[in-house]
């Protein structure tokens, strides 16, 4: 179908507008001049938009390529199974903002949360060691015990 | 006249009167039994390493709780689902906080679940009688990786569809037991809804059911000795003369690393903010699976799709199988030598398959 084609470049550029990006993309737009479902899409608009990634405008051409397809997502019926039921195809999206006061009091309250709990931690470990249990508990170490192998008993046959 | 005079008396012992907190814990004791928790476990269980279980349960509640706030705004139709991603991040109060915890305790959680499956192997904690609890704690691997998986596609960038789209192709391979996975189990449904029921409900509450068999069990068989400490004539329990502390001490040990694991999660919210990715394109094979899956995704650059499949499958057989051709009854991994050297090969394989991942392109897989 010619508008997911187009979707398709819009993807390439959304995740990639260096060359090789742009590349793919135009890969997808010929596609789109070539596939006969072009059902929706704006033939003129794409071809603007190939002019425009030509020139190596990647942002306008990301917004001729999706108002090409404006028609076409009008008539999609809700998305069902597997469908993306995508309508507009934008840039990724950072984590967050930049950090502003509620950013530093999170950070500050996160570190306090960690020095407490690796305070409370330290506070509640336990009495003793496993060495220092090995020693209450009179245990030969490893190479104690391959090194004075216990001695058979008199009677031991 | 005389007077005498009796020495004075001695005041009489008593107890000192407990505190308000003592008052209030008694008075939820008695009605709750909680007392019953206070039962004793052997002294090296609140080591770190013998903790890493209780952390793993910390990393889920932490996942619960932020889960709560998440759900409250998340809109899992696909027309919607990235935009109110999307929305969390610039349009609530907090949320890309509540969101990038919720997304670094879900790793934290696979993390230390595969340390704590870990340290079972290596003091071979899993060796009789303790086999069913192994694969319980396998199963509640598997189900994480799936709680992983689905989290992955709910965000319903190019990244989680591209994770969708094998894992309907791999529901295919699996023929009518993949029935589940594939979009026309429920045609008139978006998969997307039915892989958010899994993630909210289904996935977190048979963790649930698990862990509780899981502390049952635990409860039934003991603290498995350590393997440098003698045992008791049985050989599969810590000896009389360990010392023990309360099951309580070892609770409230794995609260306090809870509180600090909740601070690491919020510094990472805030220094390693998680992306959110474009909504999704279909046809396109851009982008590459969160970490935890490149072993896999490795082999599916190697043989395909059928990668992924049976690698995993042949994964978690060689966990589940473990205990039952282990017959050694050694705990000390000196003494183990074979299964040391098999598992230590096994990881080694998974750290390179992984890392190859790491310096490979995407590769188009799907629909070919």
């Amino acid at each position: 179908m010619g508008y997911v084609l187009v979707q398709q470049a819009l993807g390439h550029l959304a995740h990639d507008k260096t060359a090789s990006g742009m590349d793919a993309a135009m890969e997808k737009i010929g596609d789109v001049m070539k596939t006969k479902d072009q059902a929706g899409v704006n033939i003129a608009e794409v071809e603007q938009a190939k002019a425009a990634m030509e020139a190596g405008q990647a942002i306008q051409a990301q917004a001729l390529l999706q108002h090409s397809i404006t028609e076409a997502l009008s008539n999609l019926m809700p998305a069902t199974g597997e469908e993306t039921g995508t309508k507009v195809v934008s840039d990724p999206l950072p984590g967050r903002g930049a950090l502003g006061g509620g950013g530093w009091a999170f950070l500050a309250a996160s570190l306090l949360l960690l020095l407490l709990g690796s305070g409370l931690a330290y506070r509640f470990k336990p009495a003793d060691t496993v060495g220092q249990l090995r020693e209450r508990l009179g245990t030969p170490t490893y190479q104690q015990t391959v090194a004075k192998p216990v001695a058979p008993s008199k009677d031991a046959s | 006249m005389t007077t005498v005079i009796s020495p004075p008396s001695a005041p009489a012992t008593q107890p000192a009167s407990p505190g308000r907190g003592r008052k209030a814990l008694d008075a939820i004791d008695e009605r709750l039994g909680i007392g019953a928790l206070e039962y004793p476990v052997p002294a090296h269980a609140n080591n770190l390493a013998w903790s890493l279980g209780g952390v793993t349960a910390s990393a889920f509640g932490i996942l619960i709780v932020t889960g709560f706030i998440l759900v409250q705004f998340y809109s899992p139709v696909p027309e919607t689902a990235n935009a109110s991603v999307r929305h969390i991040v610039t349009g609530v109060a907090g949320g890309w906080f509540v969101r990038g915890v919720h997304s670094w305790a879900s790793q934290a959680m696979y993390v230390t679940a595969f340390l704590h499956l870990a340290r079972v192997f290596f003091t071979g904690s899993y060796k009789k009688p303790r086999e069913a609890n192994w694969l319980i704690g396998v199963g509640m691997f598997g189900l994480v990786t799936l709680g992983l998986f689905t989290g992955t596609v709910l965000k319903w960038d190019q990244e989680g569809f591209e994770a969708l789209g094998h894992n309907i192709e791999i529901g295919k391979l699996l023929g009518g037991a993949g029935l589940w996975f594939s979009p026309d189990f429920a045609n008139k449904v978006p998969i997307l809804v039915r892989l958010y029921g899994a993630h909210v409900v289904i996935v977190p509450g048979l963790i649930l059911v698990m862990v509780v068999l899981h502390f049952l069990l635990v409860k039934r068989h003991k603290i498995s000795p350590h393997p440098l400490l003698p045992t008791d004539e049985s050989g599969s329990q810590a000896p009389a003369e360990e010392p023990t502390e309360p099951f309580t001490h070892h609770l409230r040990r794995i609260a306090a690393f809870g509180v600090g694991l909740f601070g690491l999660l919020g510094i990472l919210a805030v220094v390693l903010p998680q992306e959110i990715g474009p909504p999704p394109v279909a046809g396109l094979e851009v982008t590459k699976p969160p970490w935890n899956f490149w072993w896999m995704f490795t082999l599916e650059n190697w043989v395909g799709l059928g990668g992924i499949l049976y690698g995993e499958l042949a994964f978690f057989a060689l966990l589940a199988i473990l205990p039952f051709v282990d017959r050694n009854p050694n705990r000390y991994w000196r003494k183990r030598p074979i299964v040391m050297i098999l598992a230590l090969g096994l990881l080694l394989v998974l750290i390179a398959l992984t890392a190859l991942m790491a310096v490979t392109p995407a590769k188009q897989h799907l629909g070919m």
